[in-house]
């Protein structure tokens, strides 16, 4: 059974060394030590004041410097086993809790500790100050679950043995301890769901700390780099310091790069053997933005200058330069004059003889076209030599564009793959990459904000992939801190500002008032089809708090009914209520998709066709999706539709995955519209018709059954009558009184007036879409004429009667 | 006991660490003036200030070539000797005070008590 002893000599080292390396022991014996060397050599070697013809010879020499030598001797020893072996006091020898108590720990227990006493003193150790900032882990929390029996302790000592084995940790350190707390409480899995962690969350936090704590010291860590006359033998390079920038000395201050991913540390070893061997002396680095290609040159760069990795002579300290491509272009002005440039370069990298030249984004060299440069003619000979090593990157698009176009180019590079990261990966990269955007920003990042960063940079950010989303996430992140603290607040203010949309819809006073009144918020501009309004806000109520399938889009829905009814109009209500904006409405009249052959064009890539389905949905994620007229589309259109109403997910003719998760999607038709009218002039209720008329579509060949159960709701709409006919007019005037506003200039309409307009405008095949026509016929014409004859200026009311229409 | 750990400490992990310290500041000077890479390109030309190939060159301009070549490494091997003997120097000073002070290291207990005894006696110098 593990108890801690107090009084084994670990611990009083620890103890002493908290005395010993505090401040002001520090300062005090510096000024002891100082003060006994000068009054040692005063005593001892001062000469007399007065040697000859003195009546007394008077002397301050006194072996009593030999004391003052011998306590400055024994201060200084002190200090020095107090630096090296009592402040992180050395592990013992057994697997005993004794032996492998960190020293700080070993001080926060006291001398008969129990859970909740440890708890209290969590903030005396460094890892579990560290565990309380990052995983909120406050004293209340942790004193709340933690026993008060001391023989509690040695279960918690045996569990954090446990936890030490599994992160492969040095000592049992406070955050282990702080762990093993929580995990031996019945209901940890309980209290931490409550904080939105798990177990494993805090294991990893402190296998965190000490990944950060080895960083931090071995930055401290002297690098050796070669010295003052490294580049000696190597050649001046003016033209090519204007041009490019040197990565070898901009890495070679900081802690090292790390490298997580194994797949990273094989390219950076096929570099080595590549630029070690002869032959072609070239990698072209090829993967998708935010792959990591730059942190492996930065990486490969490192290990070049680092004079204690072992590497043949011939790379030793040999530098990466990357070129700068917007400078090099914009100073060739004339034709001819980059290759010229480029060669002095090129030229310069090779004399120099310690060059690496890096092409970053390097299709920039190689492009075709009016405004655009292509130097593979200049590059190909120096390529072909081998006799300047050179690195290319670019994504695996630009690859095969180039490759099509220069295939002896394309095949004389060396290609390596670089694959994005996993979750696991992105992780250890984030947290290493903590340190240097908190010294940056001047905040203090979370740990459940970099869990954040990974998810929702994987759902918005499309323009990168894994690790550089969740690191661009996470960075822009820091310009929300609340106190100085990032948080998943901070990280879900970063999307919604930067992407313009709401994530959790719920969130302030405001927004669930808007919410619970979103009837009332569509029926400002849209009239009756109350059914269709509850059914829609009801499922956009569920999935503004969280309660729907995140991996399919918020909403689904059909919307069944004769034309002119507020179908469309529904779809534009949602867009500006629940989107904050009309213009975030996608809409595609499918009687443009007739054919099979229009599927491409629905999935067509963004750079051949803007205006296609995906290219629009990639581009503003967050609208409401309308597709009009959905039964004309050809029955592929409809096949391709399933998954992205089964899964949100649509690929385009590029592969690239476009998401619709975000997106309300609304289908419409006047499939059955003749059905519903005579319903409902039957003096039927609607609601009794949506499944005879939905069984009568599928048998008809209209939908698929397949197609119609993958919409969450299918909505009827209602024809309108007059007194619905009736409202619209009054909502078409207010639209029309808001146009003249800047005029100050408004229409008022008598009541007999508006029955002479709901008479001509009635027709019950077409809606309410003659009644605009008629409005604008009538009223808008009149207010044109009386504002030309002078009739009407600012501020005049027109009031219409009968007679004027 | 916390003295007997101290005293153990000193003769040994205290003294090893203390060696390794000195050996790595010995390591760090040595890369500092680049002493490995001065010896091996002591006659290597300065910053390849003629390092432009001379084959196709007329002869004139080859013999030219070469000596600006011929100056490059002289220029190099002045410069280079400098700083060896520089760095050499820095190197020495730093390797004699850490020998003394390693000489010294297990003394220093014996120096107090010895100091102790020079006082008692009044020895001075």
């Amino acid at each position: 059974m593990d108890s801690f002893n107090p009084h084994s000599i670990r611990a009083k080292k620890a103890r002493a060394g908290k005395i010993l390396n505090s401040a002001p022991f520090r300062i005090l014996s510096t000024v002891l030590i100082i003060f006994g060397l000068f009054a040692f050599v005063f005593f001892i070697f001062s000469a007399p004041l007065c040697k000859t013809n003195c009546a007394v010879e008077f002397t301050f020499r006194s072996p009593v410097g030999w004391i003052f030598l011998a306590v400055s001797t024994l201060l200084f020893m002190i200090r020095l086993w107090a630096k090296d072996d009592c402040d992180r006091v050395p592990l013992g020898k057994t697997d005993n809790i004794n032996d492998i108590l960190s020293a700080n720990v070993m001080i926060a227990l006291g001398k008969s500790p129990t859970p909740v006493s440890f708890s209290g003193k969590l903030y005396k150790t460094r890892s579990g100050k560290f565990l309380s900032l990052r995983f909120n882990i406050t004293k209340d929390f942790l004193t709340k679950i933690a026993s008060e029996l001391p023989e509690d302790m040695s279960s918690v000592f045996a569990t954090a043995r446990e936890i030490r084995a599994e992160i492969d940790a040095e000592v049992v350190s406070g955050g282990i301890l702080a762990t093993a707390i929580i995990a031996n409480h019945p209901n940890h899995e309980e209290f931490l769901r409550g904080l939105k962690l798990e177990l494993s969350d805090l294991k990893n936090g402190v296998d965190w700390y000490n990944h950060l704590y080895g960083l931090v010291k071995s930055a401290n860590k002297h690098r050796r780099d070669g010295g003052i006359a490294r580049d000696f033998s190597f050649g001046y390079i003016p033209t090519l310091s204007r041009y490019a920038v040197n990565i070898s000395e901009r890495r070679s201050r900081g802690p090292k790069t790390q490298i997580h991913l194994s797949s990273h540390r094989e390219i950076i070893q096929k570099m080595l053997e590549a630029f070690s061997k002869g032959g072609r002396q070239n990698i072209a680095l090829v993967g998708p933005e935010g792959s990591g290609r730059s942190t492996i040159i930065d990486a490969f760069a490192e290990e070049l200058m680092d004079a204690d990795v072992k590497l043949p002579s011939s790379l030793k300290y040999r530098q990466i330069y990357t070129l700068d491509a917007t400078a090099l272009i914009s100073s060739a002005g004339e034709r001819g004059q980059l290759e010229n440039l480029m060669t002095i370069v090129l030229n310069e990298a090779y004399a120099a003889k310690n060059i690496i030249l890096c092409l970053d984004n390097a299709q920039l060299f190689f492009e075709e076209g009016v405004g655009s440069v292509d130097i593979s003619n200049v590059l190909m000979p120096i390529i072909d030599a081998g006799q300047l090593r050179l690195i290319f990157t670019m994504d695996e698009q630009k690859f095969l564009e180039i490759s099509a176009r220069n295939s002896t180019l394309a095949n004389k590079l060396n290609k390596v793959v670089v694959d994005p990261a996993n979750e696991a990966e992105t992780m250890k990269i984030m947290e290493d990459n903590i340190l240097s955007l908190e010294n940056k920003y001047g905040v203090t990042f979370e740990y459940l904000a970099l869990k954040e960063s990974y998810r929702l940079s994987e759902r918005y950010i499309h323009d990168l992939v894994m690790p550089g989303r969740a690191l661009n996430l996470l960075e822009s992140s820091a310009n929300y801190a609340e106190n100085k603290i990032v948080t998943i607040v901070s990280v879900k203010s970063a999307v919604e500002k930067t992407k313009g949309v709401r994530l959790s819809a719920a969130n302030s006073e405001t927004d669930k008032k808007e919410l619970l009144n979103l009837e009332e918020k569509i029926h400002e501009r849209m009239i009756d089809q109350t059914e269709a309004v509850k059914t829609v806000s009801d499922a956009l109520r569920r999935a503004a708090v969280g309660v729907r399938n995140e991996n399919r889009p918020i909403g689904t829905f059909l919307f069944l009914g004769p034309t002119g009814v507020g179908k469309t109009e529904l779809a534009k209500s949602l867009a500006e209520v629940y989107f904050h904006g009309e213009n975030n409405l996608i809409r595609l009249d499918m009687n443009e998709f007739i054919n099979s052959t229009d599927v491409a064009r629905l999935i067509e890539e963004g750079k051949d066709n803007s205006e296609s389905l995906t290219a629009q949905v990639m581009k503003q994620p967050f609208s409401v999706v309308l597709l009009d007229e959905i039964e004309k589309a050809h029955p592929s259109v409809l096949t391709t539709l399933l998954q992205l109403l089964d899964e949100g997910i649509l690929r385009d003719a590029g592969n690239h995955e476009v998401s619709f998760r975000d997106a309300i999607l609304i289908a419409t038709s006047n499939a059955g519209a003749e059905k519903i009218r005579e319903y409902v002039e039957s003096g039927k209720n609607l609601a009794n018709l949506k499944e005879s008329l939905i069984n009568e579509m599928i048998h008809s060949g209209q939908f698929k059954p397949e197609f119609l159960n993958r919409f969450d709701e299918i909505c009827l709409f209602s024809p309108l009558g007059k007194s619905e006919l009736r409202q619209i007019v009054d909502l078409i005037i207010k639209s029309v009184n808001k146009t003249l506003e800047p005029q100050k200039i408004s229409v008022e309409l008598s009541e007999d007036a508006k029955d002479i307009l709901v008479e001509r405008g009635y027709d019950p095949k077409m809606g309410a879409r003659p009644m605009r026509r008629i409005i604008q016929k009538t009223v808008e014409n009149l207010v044109a004429r009386q504002v030309l004859e002078g009739d009407a200026s600012s501020g005049t009311t027109i009031k219409i009667t009968p007679d004027m229409l | 006991m916390l003295i007997i750990s101290f005293f153990k400490w000193w003769y040994t992990r205290g003294l090893k660490n203390y060696f390794l310290k000195f050996f790595d500041t010995l390591k760090n000077a040595a890369d500092f003036f680049s002493i490995r890479l001065l010896i091996s390109n002591f006659f290597s030309p300065f910053r390849q200030i003629s390092a432009e190939k001379t084959t196709s060159l007329a002869l004139d301009a080859r013999i030219r070539a070469f000596f600006d070549y011929l100056l490059s490494c002289v220029i190099g091997a002045i410069i280079r000797f400098f700083i060896l003997v520089i760095g050499t120097v820095v190197i020495i000073i730093q390797t004699v005070l850490g020998l003394i002070c390693g000489v010294l290291w297990p003394l220093a207990p014996a120096l107090i008590v010895y100091c102790f005894v020079l006082y008692s006696k009044g020895i001075m110098f």
